[in-house]
């Protein structure tokens, strides 16, 4: 043992002989952005940038953090070849927040999540979302409290998960999505807006402006808020379940509440020879705001309106992605053959005309549990 | 019964074979996938009890031989009988041991240390294949122990940290899926168990009834397994089947707040499990020689070039697949497994017979 020590110690001090990357050739890669235009694909990568180390901010223009830079290649993985060249950095991607798929790009989802999967140094909980126009015009997006765009991207992605607007997207999520028969998955959708009173550099900003329908290796079809949220109920949920911020109008009547714990069950059955779907959505509620005197004597009607609202919302969701174009998006598959294998073995020949087909009944229960300090204000 | 007086506990000796049996399923060779669905529960359960079943009459046997090595039974009396026991043997191990510095080798590689030299992961685990056989069977198997634990942990800790993303709905109500592929799921899946042979082979500085060890093994890495794949199916889904690594990409995808992405630590065990299972076969072939021939204490420097031969194998395996993908299709049937276990049950019933007869004639 009294050998093997120093020479362990020895072997230590032989680190400075081999090769080794220093930490400021390395781009290390915080979003990615993929374009597809005239057969190349454009890779546009917001990196750290270590050269300038110092700024004030992730974006201080007098020392950026935060850099842009884009290349263009026949593949993915040769336009980042190309930018790894053009920067003179290697290009790590195993700290990337969030991968934006530009709307012409949306066909190449498959490939390119394969090869961001297999791709081992790559960041398998990555955001996936898709730009309404150019994945490249959501990363040159810079705001003046000194935030990249991928910080922005990601908090409204969280916030907007919360207030039940859409469900997030990680890349084995996606990946797994793409796999399922119907080769269907939906993405949040992020725009570019201008607006001069926004507090970006060049008065354009983002927002989180509903979803994207990807089907069948192609971009299918762009989902509003409503829908996403409709949508947002009927996935899978972890934990307590999902929550849901809703504004609710009846007459002079307003008021904003909070579902939370929200379950969706969903059972497959077989209906005239169609599939059919028992969609059943529990909630609990409580009150945000109102100008109902009484919230707890409004009780029953906040309740049915918030039903409702749930059965319009997915009613609309399932509508778009079934019956429209067949998409499977929230896993039914799963479902229907844990719960019916016969009726998997039925179906599973013709899956996607099997969903355009089905007949699906949707019902909602809500139970308001709180009324916050307004209870017997009036 | 004869208990064994070996130094080393059988659930301890247990623990780190289940830990270099789940290496072989974790770090899986190029090429090879784990297929969604319920039939990998059933082929991991049916190689189980096919090596309980193939082992039986082994523990029995080794039993009537007075709980010795089989190799013990056949050495001795007849040259040419032992050193056909030993080279078979030796030839044996000395693939399992090249095929766990490949499947190691592939693992690191193409995982955390994707940009790492190779020479890295050699000088790293022959450092350690080293020091384990210098320092002896007892301190690897401590230190294989706590590999065992640190595996143990990672596994708790990717557990917890997936949970929200467990999906039991993924399971469906059907143990057969693809009729034609089951047994060939099961004998690839029986093949990767030679730990079963460590088990016999090293039985000698094992304390305890023989078959203990055995048997607190095929439990163990059993669960374990079992376990393993429904993390998989119910994580992972359909993406299963694409993923070169799925032990790996779970512990990518598992985020923990205080260590964030534990890959790292993954790839750290499974070394470490790689460095361990060379170092237990190194030794099962240093009581092979050491019983079938007569090398007296070359036996010890023999282990040694064991060890760097097992390297060197694995290294022209990685350089020419085309070496390695006739013996991968033999050996992932399953045939030389069984019929090594076979060999051994006939060395110790040969054994038992011998020693019947001898107590015949002194009576």
């Amino acid at each position: 043992m009294k050998k093997i020590i120093p020479l362990i110690a020895a072997l230590l001090m032989t680190c400075g002989c081999v090769p080794h990357t220093e930490l400021d050739k390395l781009g290390i890669a915080e979003a990615v952005g993929i374009d597809y235009a005239d057969g190349e694909y454009t890779v546009t990568v917001q990196y750290f940038n270590t050269d300038a180390s110092g700024g004030v901010t992730a974006v201080d223009s007098s020392a950026p953090n935060a850099v842009v830079a884009e290349c263009s290649g026949k593949t993915i993985d040769s336009a980042l070849e190309a930018l790894s060249y053009k920067t003179g950095k290697n290009i790590m991607l195993g700290a990337v927040g969030i991968i934006v798929y530009g709307r012409d790009a949306a066909f190449s989802l498959r490939d390119s999540l394969s090869f961001a999967a297999s791709h081992f140094s790559g960041n398998f909980r990555s955001y996936i979302a898709a730009a309404d126009g150019k994945a490249s015009d959501i990363l040159a997006v810079k705001f003046k409290e000194g935030n990249a765009s991928v910080d922005k991207v990601e908090g409204m992605l969280r916030n907007a998960e919360e207030l039940g607007l859409t469900r997030p997207v990680r890349l084995y999520e996606a990946a797994e999505m793409l796999c399922c028969p119907t080769e269907s998955v939906v993405l949040p959708r992020l725009s570019v807006y201008s607006d001069v009173g926004e507090m970006t550099e060049d008065g354009s900003s983002l927002i989180l402006s509903g979803g994207t329908l990807c089907t069948d290796d192609r971009y299918a079809d762009t989902l509003d808020v409503t829908d996403m949220s409709g949508l947002a109920m009927i996935s899978p949920a972890s934990g307590s379940g999902r929550s849901c911020d809703m504004s609710l109008t009846a007459g002079d009547s307003e008021a904003r509440v909070m579902l939370y714990r929200i379950r969706t069950e969903i059972t497959p059955s077989l209906s005239d020879g169609r599939l059919r779907l028992d969609v059943k959505t529990s909630a609990d509620c409580k009150y945000v705001t109102s100008n109902i005197g009484d919230p707890y004597a409004g009780k029953d009607k906040v309740e049915r309106l918030c039903e409702e609202e749930i059965v319009r919302r997915v009613s609309s969701a399932l509508e778009k992605t079934l019956h429209r174009y067949g998409a499977d998006f929230c896993g039914l598959e799963y479902i229907i053959r844990s719960q019916s294998p016969e009726l998997w073995d039925l179906i599973s020949g013709r899956y996607r005309e099997t969903l355009m087909e089905c007949v699906f009944d949707v019902s909602a229960d809500v139970d308001t549990e709180r009324f916050g300090i307004t209870h017997g204000a009036a | 019964m004869k208990t064994r007086t070996g130094n080393i506990k059988a659930a301890e000796f247990a623990a780190v074979l289940a830990l270099s049996r789940v290496f072989s399923e974790a770090a899986l060779l190029p090429g090879v996938y784990v297929e969604y669905g319920m039939q990998r529960f059933t082929a991991v359960i049916l190689s189980f009890l096919l090596t309980a079943l193939l082992y039986i009459p082994l523990h029995i046997a080794a039993a009537a031989n007075g709980g010795d090595s089989p190799l013990e039974a056949v050495s001795g009396k007849n040259k040419v009988l032992s050193g056909f026991f030993g080279a078979v043997t030796s030839v044996y191990l000395l693939f399992c041991a090249a095929e766990t510095g490949l499947r190691a080798h592939y693992y690191a590689s193409s995982t955390a240390f994707d940009s790492a030299p190779s020479a890295y992961f050699y000088i790293f685990i022959g450092a350690a294949l080293l020091f384990a056989v210098s320092r002896g069977i007892k301190a690897t198997v401590r230190a294989g122990f706590l590999a065992s634990a640190g595996f143990l942990i990672l596994l708790a800790l990717i557990t917890a940290a997936l949970l929200p993303d467990i999906r039991p709905d993924r399971l469906y109500p059907s143990l057969i899926d693809r009729p034609d592929s089951l047994a060939g799921e099961v004998t690839d899946e029986f093949s990767r168990g030679s730990e079963i042979l460590l088990s016999v082979l090293l039985c000698g500085s094992i304390r305890g009834k023989p078959g203990a060890c055995a048997r607190t093994y095929l439990l163990l890495s059993c669960g374990i397994i079992v376990f393993m794949t429904f993390l998989y199916n119910t994580v992972f889904g359909r993406l299963l089947s694409l993923l070169d690594y799925p032990f790996y990409t779970l512990s990518s995808v598992s985020d923990i707040t205080l260590l964030h992405r534990i890959n790292g630590i993954d790839v750290m065990v499974w070394v470490s499990a790689a460095a361990v299972r060379l170092a237990l076969f190194t030794f099962a072939f240093r009581r092979t020689v050491r019983t079938c021939f007569p090398t007296g204490k070359a036996a010890d420097i023999c282990g040694y070039l064991f060890a760097a031969a097992a390297l060197l194998l694995s290294e022209l395996f990685t350089v020419f697949p085309e070496l390695y993908d006739p013996l991968k299709t033999v050996c992932s049937s399953g045939a030389p497994l069984a019929a090594m276990i076979l060999l051994l049950t006939a060395a110790s019933a040969a054994g038992a017979l011998r020693k019947t007869k001898g107590k015949a004639v002194r009576t």
